[in-house]
């Protein structure tokens, strides 16, 4: 059978129908969500995360309602009438008379490539370790010095100075574990650095993050993107869901601390140095090259993030109508997209 | 008072700069439905004749049924045609004391045009059996479309699939569909 009739039938198919469609209807829920960001003028990161959620989660189930509501919506009278028909782009054959769809079909196979490659495989060893070091006791070997500045940057913030852990590490190393038994992980190097104000409000922030953990909406939208392994528009919205999290983190702590300026300047201290980039890698060119894009988009988001608490207001953004009006509108609009 | 007031007011701004974003979206999907029709013109369309639609889809022959049941209007009411991804015409006939349609005729060089291209579907399949249509092998079913007698025949000439149906007895089925072979 030739190649575009092939297409054509399994895009005459559910499952060929529900790929199609959950990454083009993905992407037209991502633009009407950036269009209600822009007209009711979002700022708060917990918002923008309900629009990035929604872009998500919506475009799992709009295919699967939409057939429940009209089982004829694949066929080609609902495809004239219809606001966009994504076979006429699909079907167009060019290059070689290959018809476009190869060209969409290699695009979901890459992002699912990624997806495996730099999402599920790195979580999966992290889980893996976590297993087989779980049990072991913290060989806490951190000094007097070290151990009293960490208590005193605590001090009045809402924590236990047993879940923090200090570890010997000359980089400058902060993170939080979440789950049932929540950690903080600081390095020495961090501690040595860092000031007791400028200590005191990046251990607020992964405060943050343990309290945002009891509602978990990233590891929801997680699975649901897990689902969506093969849609690059809900990787990319993923990853700004992700992003934004560290902003409201961001903000939390500034709520706990009282002190934007110094959390600006505790981020800007965790940028790395642009001489790091491409460097320390025992790899090959194309590891550099990684490396140094992996560097400059951690900077990029530390600075962006360190510019925006620089203007922070504690404005609270509209979310309500916002939010409900956009969906709305995905699932209308969608409706009518074949 | 002050505040809620204020938030009343940033919605309904808001909310009139959404619409007019929207607006944006819908000229932009409509422009994007439109545009492959300029590289492309092969993708089904809906034509006024028949003889429009057989060049479009670039069928050398199409057949028509000479043999109309009582009620049933010439011309076709619907015809939709295309040339790519595979060749297929289909015809849609109404009955003229409804308007609603009733006999729809699908000629294509691939089977497949059958589920994307039949606007009356059989739902529940009563009988299904071999027929002989004027010496060609088809396949006869009778059963139910939006709860009336619907039947439908099947078969192949050449390199086309043929597809038929009537909302009626297979007796009057086959009557249009051998007035269709000559």
């Amino acid at each position: 059978m030739h190649i575009n009739i092939l297409m054509a039938t399994f895009l005459s198919t559910f499952w060929g129908m529900y790929i199609a469609q959950s990454v083009v209807h993905s992407f037209v829920a991502a633009i009407i969500a950036e269009g209600a960001i822009f007209a009711w003028k979002v700022r708060t990161p917990q918002v923008k995360q309900w629009f990035r959620f929604i872009v998500i989660s919506l475009p799992l189930i709009l295919y699967p309602a939409y057939q429940l509501i009209s089982s004829d919506r694949g066929n080609i009278y609902f495809r004239i009438s219809s606001l966009l028909d994504t076979n006429r782009w699909f079907l167009i054959e060019r290059w070689g008379l290959l018809p476009i769809f190869l060209l969409f079909f290699a695009i979901l196979l890459f992002s699912a490539i990624v997806f495996i490659l730099q999402e599920l495989v790195p979580i999966l060893s992290h889980l893996a370790g976590q297993t087989r070091t779980g049990d072991q006791s913290i060989n806490n070997n951190a000094d007097h010095a070290i151990n009293k500045k960490v208590l005193k940057a605590i001090d009045g913030l809402p924590v236990d100075a047993r879940i923090i852990e200090i570890f010997d590490d000359d980089d400058l190393a902060l993170y939080s574990s979440t789950g049932l038994k929540p950690m903080i992980h600081i390095s020495t190097g961090l501690i040595k650095s860092f000031g007791v104000e400028h200590l005191q409000v990046a251990i607020a922030h992964e405060i943050a993050h343990i309290h945002r953990s009891r509602r978990p909406m990233l590891i929801f939208a997680y699975l649901l993107r897990v689902l969506l392994f093969f849609n690059p528009v809900a990787a990319i919205e993923f990853r700004r869901l992700a992003y934004e999290e560290e902003k409201v983190c961001d903000d939390m702590a500034i709520a706990l601390t009282g002190k934007p300026a110094i959390l600006s300047e505790a981020i800007e201290m965790l940028r790395p140095e642009p001489e790091d980039f491409g460097t320390g890698e025992t790899g090959n060119a194309a590891d550099r090259l990684v490396s140094t894009i992996e560097h400059y988009g951690h900077d990029a988001l530390l600075k962006s993030r360190a510019a925006r608490i620089g203007r922070y207001d504690g404005h609270e953004s509209l979310w309500g109508v916002p939010v409900i009006v956009a969906s709305v509108f995905i699932i209308v609009i969608n409706y009518f997209i074949v | 008072m002050e505040p809620q007031a204020n938030r009343i007011v940033k919605s309904l701004q808001g909310l009139f700069t959404m619409l007019a974003v929207i607006i944006c979206v819908v000229v932009l999907l409509v422009a994007l439905n439109w545009l492959p029709s300029l590289i492309q013109k092969d993708y089904a369309r809906q034509f006024q004749n028949v003889e429009e639609a057989k060049k479009a889809a670039g069928m050398a022959t199409i057949l028509m049924p000479a043999y109309f049941p009582e009620g049933i209007e010439w011309p076709p009411s619907f015809i939709v045609a295309q040339k790519k991804p595979y060749q297929a015409l289909m015809t849609e006939f109404v009955k003229t004391s409804s308007g609603a349609t009733f006999l729809v005729i699908v000629q294509a060089s691939s089977p497949e045009a059958s589920k994307q291209f039949l606007r009356i579907r059989l739902h529940d399949i009563r009988e299904e059996t071999g027929y002989v249509l004027r010496g060609r092998p088809a396949t006869l079913r009778v059963g139910i479309c939006d709860g009336t007698l619907c039947s439908e025949i099947q078969w192949t000439e050449r390199s086309d699939y043929y597809d038929v149906v009537y909302k009626a007895s297979p007796f009057e089925l086959i009557k249009v569909a051998e007035s269709m072979i000559r």
